[in-house]
């Protein structure tokens, strides 16, 4: 039954993926073996997939689309059982910045692998990150850019978390085609990463997992 | 208290032992830029492109991250370093590699066989000398003769007296439209001379046309100097952020300095005087045009992405800095938005979208991709920032279109391939890299997602080798097309794609109801229309109607110059273009997603 689900995902059927969760809580299978065993294994395989190559962002999207449909019969069930995320990020896309498909991938990966995701969408000023994290207590606050003219909003994001007293208990992640690891350190960011699948690896790495 | 003047060391560079004098502190890539040495950089010296190689050869100092990627450890240990990671803080002796320049294609010469109404036109008239009877003063009597009211600039004026005394009252008068750019004593044969300029982001090319004939008398290219501060217009505009002032006038400083060298060259050549030419028209990206009068660009590197004006600008060759007649006029053609600008205004006045019945689609292909929908009735524009791949960036055997390059590809049971110049090739240049994948995905070698896929019936496979991203189709001898490079050029096509789709279904039409496709840019107009359909650039009902047209931005540069009725209509086709902001736009991020991929079927 898992397997099928998993299966589902990875060839991106979200129909189907959908009516399979839905007869495995029929089941009375536990929501978070469902989410353990068939999704967030299927995203790994997703990702493993992606950085060989022999994947791309299309097919790297269809299932995670699948995923989503998923997603949407288990979270009440998650809710009600009390399972916990593995952690909140805050995401989103700087000021001057429009540039989202990227930005979504993540969010889309992340939530594939068990995080929760508040997506604040594109052109976020700094106080709007800010007030998000505070509100929604993040434990990641994910940044995307993707001009050069852009990504220096970065710094001034992490600034601000500074200047609220917020930034020792968030880790900051950024991506974007112009960015880079060393400019992630020069800024102060807690960690980079090229695409989507390794920026999952990095959120896990952020908490203190694998 | 004055701090004490920082100390100065020498930097020797080889070959050619030239010395220079840097200040302590100062970054080498900028200190070499803007001592005038050519170095190539993509990125602006953000150590991402890895091109602004240079070795040291004495005491290297210990490689930078950016470096470790950048070099196989051979060559670190023998020296060699990336400009932009070092400051000068020692004397340097450094060797730099030779940096290539720029094959002619893109400025070919043409014959015009529009309409000939120059705004600049040359009047020999007579005026009558000073009498008892005649009493008028030299300008009044100037301007009767010209029989219209006309402009007259203080240099000109002070010319006047001397130039009506000394041929018995007989002057030459060269004007463009009602202002007088040339006054010299009797009949006068030199040609009227007109510039057209097309500020590419990559390429500035020039055009010399003798205005009274209509005719071409040369043309010229080379490779934008701004090169070295990014290869795309956004990290010129990063570099004005973050010099400011400065940084403004730096970069205005290097266009200006290659429009001067085209307008040397040009003149040389054709044997005129560069006080001949009395007029320049400038068409260019938004951004280029900003940089090229000096005019902060800032404003477009951020969303909502405004210009600073829009509109055609009539300026004077004197504040402008183009080194001809300093009174000839310079005008710049308008623009419709931060990223759809006076070239693609002079593509579309080449072309003529405005003026007719049928249902055209322009496409300009450079380092961003302008494409226009429209008619008479109704244009539509957007701009698909398509990255470098199409012009060798980012390709890991990728280079520019330049001797060497090899140009293109046919897959047809055996690989084979044209070399610009002849000679060994060097790498793939962007039309190469678009016949290439076209011919792999052809015999299956690349499936429908992207993935270079070896097939056991296919003797082609055995050119398929390494794993994962590594994994690379081999062409010849050290020139291969990486998964990775695959991936590269999907990212590019699909926005290229994503922008078609996106205008045809705003303006509600489905491609076959498209009558024809100009194919504009110089990289543009030498692709195959059989690959581009292949790619899946553009929906393959339009195969049979593609037509590439060269640098349709020059050309329109071109016609305002021979008719000055085109100036005032390359106002109309501005104010008519309607411009769609594609990053704000929901459609386009579907279709870009879709278009990734090459199941041609998928897209509709």
């Amino acid at each position: 039954m898992l397997e099928k689900l998993k299966q589902a995902v990875l060839e991106g059927d979200s129909e189907r993926a959908a009516q399979l969760t839905k007869e495995a809580l029929e089941k009375g299978l536990e929501p978070e073996r469902i989410l353990n065993d068939a999704l967030v294994a299927a995203m790994e395989v997703v990702g493993e997939e992606y950085e060989r190559g022999d994947r791309y962002v299309p097919e790297m999207l269809i299932s995670a689309e699948a995923m989503k449909a998923a997603m949407e019969v288990l979270r009440p069930e998650l809710v009600a059982a009390g399972v916990k995320p593995r952690g909140k990020v805050v995401i989103g896309t700087v000021e001057g910045d429009l540039h989202d498909i990227g930005k979504n991938l993540v969010a889309m990966m992340l939530e594939g692998a068990g995080f929760e995701v508040v997506d604040l969408g594109t052109e976020v000023t700094a106080e709007r990150f800010v007030q998000a994290a505070r509100e929604h207590r993040a434990d990641i606050v994910g940044m995307s850019a993707l001009l050069t003219t852009t990504m220096t909003h970065m710094p001034e994001v992490i600034e601000a978390l500074k200047r609220e007293g917020l930034r020792d208990g968030i880790k900051v992640m950024v991506g974007g085609a112009p960015v880079t690891q060393e400019y992630a350190e020069r800024i102060g960011a807690d960690g980079y990463a090229p695409d989507a699948a390794s920026a999952v690896e990095l959120a896990k790495r952020l908490l203190g997992e694998s | 208290m004055a701090r004490p003047d920082r100390p100065t060391f020498s930097v020797l560079l080889l070959p050619g032992r030239r010395l220079l004098k840097a200040k302590e502190g100062e970054n080498l890539l900028f200190f070499l830029v803007s001592a005038g040495v050519h170095i190539p950089s993509d990125c602006g010296g953000q150590g991402i492109c890895g091109r602004c190689r240079v070795r040291f050869l004495k005491e290297p100092p210990p490689p930078t991250p950016a470096e470790v990627r950048a070099f196989p450890q051979e060559e670190l240990k023998a020296g060699w370093r990336l400009a932009c990671q070092h400051r000068v803080d020692c004397d340097l002796e450094l060797f730099l590699p030779a940096f290539g320049g720029i094959s002619q294609e893109k400025a070919k010469v043409g014959s015009y066989t529009g309409p000939l109404r120059p705004a600049a036109l040359r009047q020999i008239v007579e005026l009558p000398p000073p009498s008892r009877e005649e009493r008028r003063a030299f300008l009044e009597r100037f301007r009767t003769a010209l029989g219209e009211e006309v402009e007259v600039p203080l240099s000109i004026l002070k010319e006047i007296p001397e130039a009506m005394r000394s041929q018995g009252f007989r002057v030459s008068v060269v004007r463009v439209g009602g202002k007088v750019v040339s006054v010299k004593p009797g009949v006068r044969r030199e040609p009227v001379c007109g510039l057209a300029l097309d500020l590419g982001t990559s390429t500035l090319a020039a055009y010399l046309l003798d205005l009274e004939g209509g005719k071409e008398l040369g043309a010229k290219a080379l490779v934008n100097p701004q090169r070295s501060f990014g290869a795309d217009v956004l990290s010129r505009i990063a570099y004005v952020q973050k010099y400011g002032e400065e940084g403004i006038k730096k970069l205005r400083e290097r266009v200006l300095e290659g429009v001067n060298e085209l307008v040397k060259d040009l003149v040389s050549e054709a044997r005129i005087d560069p006080e001949d030419i009395v007029q320049a028209v400038v068409v260019g990206n938004p951004t280029m045009l900003h940089l090229f009068l000096g005019v902060d660009p800032t404003p477009i590197g951020q969303a909502p992405f405004i210009p600073v004006w829009r509109e055609s600008l009539s300026l004077k060759a004197h504040e402008v800095g183009i080194k001809i007649n300093p009174e000839a006029l310079v005008h710049t053609l308008p623009m419709v938005s931060g990223y759809v600008g006076a070239d693609t205004v002079g593509a579309v006045l080449a072309c003529g979208l405005h003026r007719s019945g049928e249902l055209a689609l322009l496409l300009d292909l450079g380092t961003n991709g302008e494409i226009v929908l429209g008619n008479e009735e109704r244009m539509l524009a957007c701009s698909a920032a398509a990255g470098p791949a199409f012009e060798g960036g980012r390709i890991s055997s990728g280079m520019p279109a330049v001797e060497g390059a090899i140009s293109h590809v046919d897959v047809d049971g055996e690989v084979s391939f044209r070399v610009i110049g002849g000679s060994r090739p060097k790498g793939l240049c962007g039309t190469a890299l678009v016949d290439l994948v076209a011919g792999l995905l052809g015999a299956g070698l690349i499936d429908p997602s992207g993935r270079l896929s070896p097939k056991e019936e296919n003797p082609l496979s055995s050119r398929i080798r390494g794993d994962g991203n590594q994994r690379g189709f081999l062409l010849t001898g050290g020139i291969e097309l990486t998964q990775r490079d695959i991936r590269e050029l999907q990212l590019a096509k699909a926005a290229i794609r994503a922008g078609v789709e996106v205008l045809l279904s705003r303006m509600k039409v489905s491609p076959v109801e498209v009558d024809r496709v100009f194919l504009a840019g110089a990289f543009g107009s030498q692709m195959r229309p059989k690959s581009i359909v292949k790619l899946g650039l553009l929906p393959r009902e339009l195969l049979p109607r593609i037509v590439p047209v060269g640098n349709a931005a020059g050309t329109g540069a071109k016609l305002a110059l021979l008719d000055h009725l085109a100036l005032s209509e390359a106002e109309g086709i501005a104010n008519r273009i309607t411009y769609i902001e594609l990053s704000a736009e929901r459609l386009f991020s579907s279709k870009f997603v879709e278009a990734m991929s090459f199941a041609a079927e998928r897209m509709g």
